[in-house]
């Protein structure tokens, strides 16, 4: 897919200039981008003739990828937390114009403006020249801003608040898709049971990104530029995206436990001070085994997404055996927990 | 009987062929998929040397932990069916409690971690040794 197509390139120049309100616009550039493995995202550049965005534009087109992973927005819900969050001031790309009729693409999608910088975690954590503790005041000040976006909003109205408690829901979801799956899954069924017996009750409920992660936000020159992959967020536990944030299995084989990038203390007081929410270590604690469980589910999902045929890859087969790295950490996290119990 | 090299033989000269002559030649773009062929043919080599050994080890422990008479099985081709068999029978035994006592729940995450790091030394050993950059 690309320019050559003539056709798509049509229909992709009228809508552009439909949503930019332009005469006409030209397409320059279509190549995907790389990562996004849940959804696609392709580099944009265009031509306008006229109107708001006269001129050339570097913009980003997000399609919902074939055979995609459950729980996630459809990308009309993601615009408009895109629009929910620009609107709060945080640090995310402008999103400009969705398209809900697949006759264009042949899946929905959105425009949005394309940032500068790098988002690959494996090179962010091993940059020498990064003041991680500066980048994590960045981050916990963005994440306490987000945490203050509070139900009910209207603008947010395709969210459902979580049944009975964010933790409790988020077992039960694991547990159907795990008891579901052909193959048993003793480490994880154990996880379940404990995370089962000890959910957290959450201090607030607040918008959470549930996927705020290294790898998923923009650096350039080692400052934040956007926050990215909004197709997961949702009313939750605000400790759960903390937990996601500083879990092992994202500090891309670093020590440090912030992201893989710097110190908890640096990313949870900038956190505290602009969320105005307590940081709760045992509620932290309890989300990071639930992050490794996750990540486990999505890794098997994954692999079967090329044992299924729907999408042969050796990275996604790969994926499978990454499963038992989340196992151990998950087992490691309760066996902690229990420790400190006494 | 087939004539040596045996599978693992062959696939250990293939792999060190490819890592010392091809993978230095392979451009950039191309590298990180490079990469993961290395990967997943070495993966191979070790699932071939110890994943049966590694999975009897793991089938004496599930009949220890769920009380069964302990059997040793020399067929590998059953080998693999059993211990499925094993972890159905230990995941119906964890969804109705049957480990959620102190007791039975040390033994249980115990023989976890075991399997869980049987798993990484095959797939991942760097993973089990906890290698981590400063």
């Amino acid at each position: 897919m690309g320019v050559s197509e003539p056709d798509l390139c049509q229909r992709l120049e009228n809508f552009l200039a439909d949503g930019a309100g332009a005469r006409a616009a030209k397409l320059l550039e279509l190549a995907p981008l790389a990562g996004g493995a849940v959804q696609e995202n392709w580099r944009l550049d265009a031509e306008l003739a006229d109107g708001p965005y006269r001129g050339r534009q570097a913009w980003v087109l997000r399609a919902t990828a074939p055979a995609g992973i459950p729980n996630s927005h459809s990308r009309a819900e993601e615009f408009a937390l895109l629009e929910v969050a620009r609107a709060e001031g945080l640090a995310v790309p402008k999103p400009l114009f969705v398209c809900r009729d697949p006759a264009v693409f042949g899946r929905d999608f959105f425009i949005m403006e394309r940032l500068a910088g790098d988002a690959a975690g494996h090179r962010l954590v091993r940059d020498k020249d990064l003041d991680g503790e500066a980048l994590l005041h960045r981050l916990g000040t963005e994440l306490g801003r987000l945490h203050r976006i509070r139900p009910p909003r209207a603008d947010l109205g395709f969210l459902e608040l979580p049944e009975p408690t964010p933790a409790l829901e988020a077992v039960h979801r694991f547990q159907a898709q795990i008891q579901a799956h052909p193959a048993p899954h003793p480490a994880f069924e154990w996880g379940l049971r404990w995370l089962a017996a000890h959910a957290p009750e959450p201090q607030a409920l607040v918008l959470c990104h549930r996927d705020f992660r290294t790898g998923n936000y923009l650096v350039a020159e080692g400052e934040l530029v956007g926050l990215l992959d909004w197709e997961f967020a949702n009313w939750s536990d605000p400790m759960e995206d903390v937990g996601w944030f500083c879990a092992k299995c994202w500090r891309f084989g670093n020590a440090r436990e912030a992201g893989g990038i710097g110190t908890r203390d640096a990313f949870y007081r900038a956190y505290e001070a602009a969320s105005g929410l307590r940081i709760q270590p045992a509620s932290v604690h309890y989300w990071e085994a639930m992050a490794h469980l996750r990540w486990g589910v999505i890794a098997v999902q994954q692999s079967d997404r090329h044992l299924g045929g729907q999408l042969p890859s050796l990275e996604l087969a790969l994926t499978g055996r990454l499963v038992a790295e989340m196992e151990l950490e998950l087992l490691a996290l309760i066996d902690r927990a229990e420790g400190e119990r006494g | 009987m087939q004539d040596r090299p045996t599978a693992s033989e062959l696939l250990e000269a293939a792999l060190a062929a490819y890592v010392r002559d091809l993978l230095p030649e392979i451009p950039g773009e191309k590298r990180y998929m490079a990469l993961m062929v290395a990967n997943a043919l070495a993966i191979v080599g070790r699932d071939l040397a110890q994943g049966e050994a590694l999975l009897q080890k793991e089938i004496k422990r599930l009949q220890e932990l769920l009380t069964l008479p302990s059997s040793e099985i020399k067929n590998s081709d059953l080998l693999k069916a059993e211990a499925e068999s094993l972890n159905r029978q230990l995941v119906a035994q964890i969804r109705t409690g049957a480990f959620d006592e102190p007791d039975a729940a040390r033994d249980l995450q115990a023989h976890l971690v075991a399997t869980t790091a049987e798993k990484l030394a095959t797939s991942n050993p760097k993973a089990l040794r906890g290698k981590e950059e400063a």
